[in-house]
């Protein structure tokens, strides 16, 4: 048998045994990796029920308030980006916009920031307060 | 659930395997697999392009079951009337090697470990990774929760960051089970995801068990499931799998056509092609690249015709996608930055050097084994030596071209993207890889010598 074949026979087995050994890692970290019954997504679906039962439209265009449009406020740039885009594909084919220019406003407020919004709005908005520092907004003066 | 959602795609991929039969008459056992996995995609893609008109005539999605079971009865009459006097079945003679029973071995131990790894990414994230949800999922959300007003899907008021712009062949075709199902159930998006991955591997190994060996076939499936990233890519429900398969699906057919000669397989490579463009952005690119390509490797072949029968193919799909694109898509953001500007960055050296140190360093890493899976395949080259030439060489030029203009594509978008340059690789290079990374396996194992041959004792 000559050295080429040699190297060959190893290297073809070395292919299958890492592909093995990597598939089991693979594996073992996907299962480490989390929680069967903590998606994410899914615990963000059922925090915005109460929005959805609430808006008197399936679609249009809906204003979505956080704690940095809020001055003052005290806020996470990333979990804010997080949880927008979380928010338009719970309330699709509802289009959510930033700010409260819509006649329906979603606010997701910590309770710092919605006491700060509710001093300077006071009697802009009729508001729905909901779970989970949630709130809907309904524009009630122009 | 799961199995309803398996069984409303049935009729759309068995009408897929119809058409491929019809304009691709070939017999044999080899040949009918690589036309069953070449049929699941194409069925779904051809699904996904007439619900849009379905969608675009009547704005419901009522009775779009009954147009897939019509033309796959259409079909299926077709092909009996066509065949009727030519049936006959032989079972196929199978005869294993030593050496080809252990790579089957390895390779079931392979797909088992990848398909539970895809089975947890699916119990954990059953919406799908952020890419997903967020683009394609929601895309279909917006079409199936109002269909009478499912063209607001493209209002320039949704952000950017959505993409609303994207092609939308997961889009419609989840959106469309969804109706056919009566419920908006995340089964659909994941056995989507799943027909994919297993179309993907299964076209992959047939096409190198016809054109090359069984040994070749199991190596490279060894290769594309040992690593995590069909398991997880493929189970995120991202497009980067499907167009990964549409890229793989229309070279296999360009090397079919460069060795038989057969019109039909041109077509299909290009009707493939355009899937890929209503599949993913990038695909766009890959449609248009092939036609240069083909053209010079067919230099010498009537390229005209080569170029027409493709072109043949493409023209549906191309029609649906740049209907989309003019008349319903916002604006891309990638390509946002304008003229000026966008030279501007394009001679920016440090653009370059930052593209190129990326690209290098995904070289040396791709695949997640700790070693880049490309050097490995470089090294295993070496070992095992290129195969004699003998086979067609346009096929090779072509698919090599294809590929290096895709990557040189690719190259071109990083340097005028408007974004942050590092973040915008960091989100997307090996993701680009990958998308390149399964035609290119194809196109490796059919160039290097097949290890029956090589392994053979002298």
């Amino acid at each position: 048998m000559n050295i080429r074949l040699i190297v060959q026979r190893v290297m073809l087995a070395g292919i299958v045994v890492t592909s093995i050994y990597f598939g089991v890692q693979n594996l073992r970290t996907a299962i480490a990796v989390g929680n069967l019954s903590s998606d994410p997504v899914t615990k963000w679906e059922v925090r915005f029920d109460a929005v959805k039962k609430l808006l008197p439209f399936k679609r249009g265009v809906v204003g979505y308030l956080t704690n940095s449009d809020v001055p003052g406020a005290i806020y996470d740039a990333n979990n804010e980006q997080g949880e927008y885009t979380l928010t338009q594909y719970t309330m699709a084919p509802i289009i959510l916009v930033h700010g409260d220019n819509e006649e329906w406003t979603i606010a997701n407020l910590n309770n710092k920031a919605y006491q700060i919004w509710s001093q300077l709005n006071h009697g802009e908005f009729r508001v729905f307060p909901l779970n989970d520092n949630l709130y809907l907004l309904h524009r009630v003066a122009p | 659930m799961t199995l309803l959602s398996i069984l409303v795609f049935l009729p759309p991929m068995l009408a897929g395997i119809l058409i491929i039969h019809l304009l691709w008459p070939e017999r044999g056992w080899k040949v009918l697999w690589i036309k069953v996995f070449l049929g699941i995609g194409l069925g779904l893609g051809q699904a996904s392009l007439l619900d849009f008109i379905y969608m675009l005539l009547f704005s419901n999605e009522y009775g779009f079951l009954l147009v897939q079971l019509a033309i796959f009865a259409g079909l299926l009459i077709a092909v009996i009337v066509r065949e009727r006097k030519n049936f006959r079945l032989t079972l196929p003679r199978v005869q294993f090697s030593r050496l080809q029973i252990i790579l089957l071995a390895g390779l079931l131990i392979v797909i088992i470990l990848s398909a539970l790894s895809a089975i947890n990414v699916w119990a954990r994230e059953p919406h799908g990774a952020w890419d997903a949800w967020m683009m394609y999922n929601r895309a279909a959300r917006f079409i199936y929760r109002d269909q009478p007003g499912w063209l607001g899907s493209f209002l320039h008021q949704i952000d950017p960051i959505f993409h609303a712009d994207y092609p939308l062949q997961m889009g419609m075709d989840i959106a469309w089970a969804w109706q056919a199902i009566g419920q908006e159930t995340q089964r659909v998006p994941i056995v989507l995801s799943g027909l994919f991955m297993f179309a993907c591997a299964g076209l992959l190994g047939t096409s190198l068990n016809l054109t090359r060996s069984f040994g070749q076939a199991s190596i490279a499936l060894i290769l594309l499931l040992g690593s995590s990233l069909i398991g997880n890519e493929g189970a995120s429900q991202r497009a980067d799998l499907p167009l990964a398969y549409f890229f793989l699906g229309s070279i296999v057919l360009i090397y079919l056509y460069a060795t038989s000669k057969k019109p039909g397989l041109l077509i299909l490579a290009g009707f493939m092609a355009g899937l890929a463009a209503w599949t993913k952005n990038e695909g766009s690119l890959f449609m248009l690249i092939a036609l240069p390509a083909l053209f010079i490797a067919f230099l010498h072949q009537q390229p005209w015709r080569v170029l027409g029968w493709y072109l043949l193919g493409l023209a549906f799909p191309l029609i649906i996608v740049l209907y989309f694109k003019e008349f319903l898509a916002p604006p891309s953001d990638v390509l946002g930055n304008g003229v000026a500007r966008s030279i501007q960055q394009a001679l920016d050296v440090s653009r370059h050097i930052t593209i190129l140190k990326s690209f290098g360093a995904d070289f040396l890493s791709f695949g997640g084994w700790g070693i880049g899976i490309l050097p490995i395949l470089l090294a295993y080259a070496l070992i095992f030596k290129l195969a004699p030439f003998s086979d067609p060489r346009p096929a090779y030029m072509a698919i090599g071209l294809i590929l290096i203009l895709q990557a040189i594509g690719y190259y071109g978008i990083y340097l005028i993207t408007p974004y942050d340059l590092q973040w915008h690789i960091d989100f997307s290079l090996s993701r680009l890889v990958f998308q390149l990374y399964v035609p290119f396996l194809f196109l490796f194992f059919t160039i290097v010598t097949d290890v029956e041959k090589a392994l053979a004792v002298k």
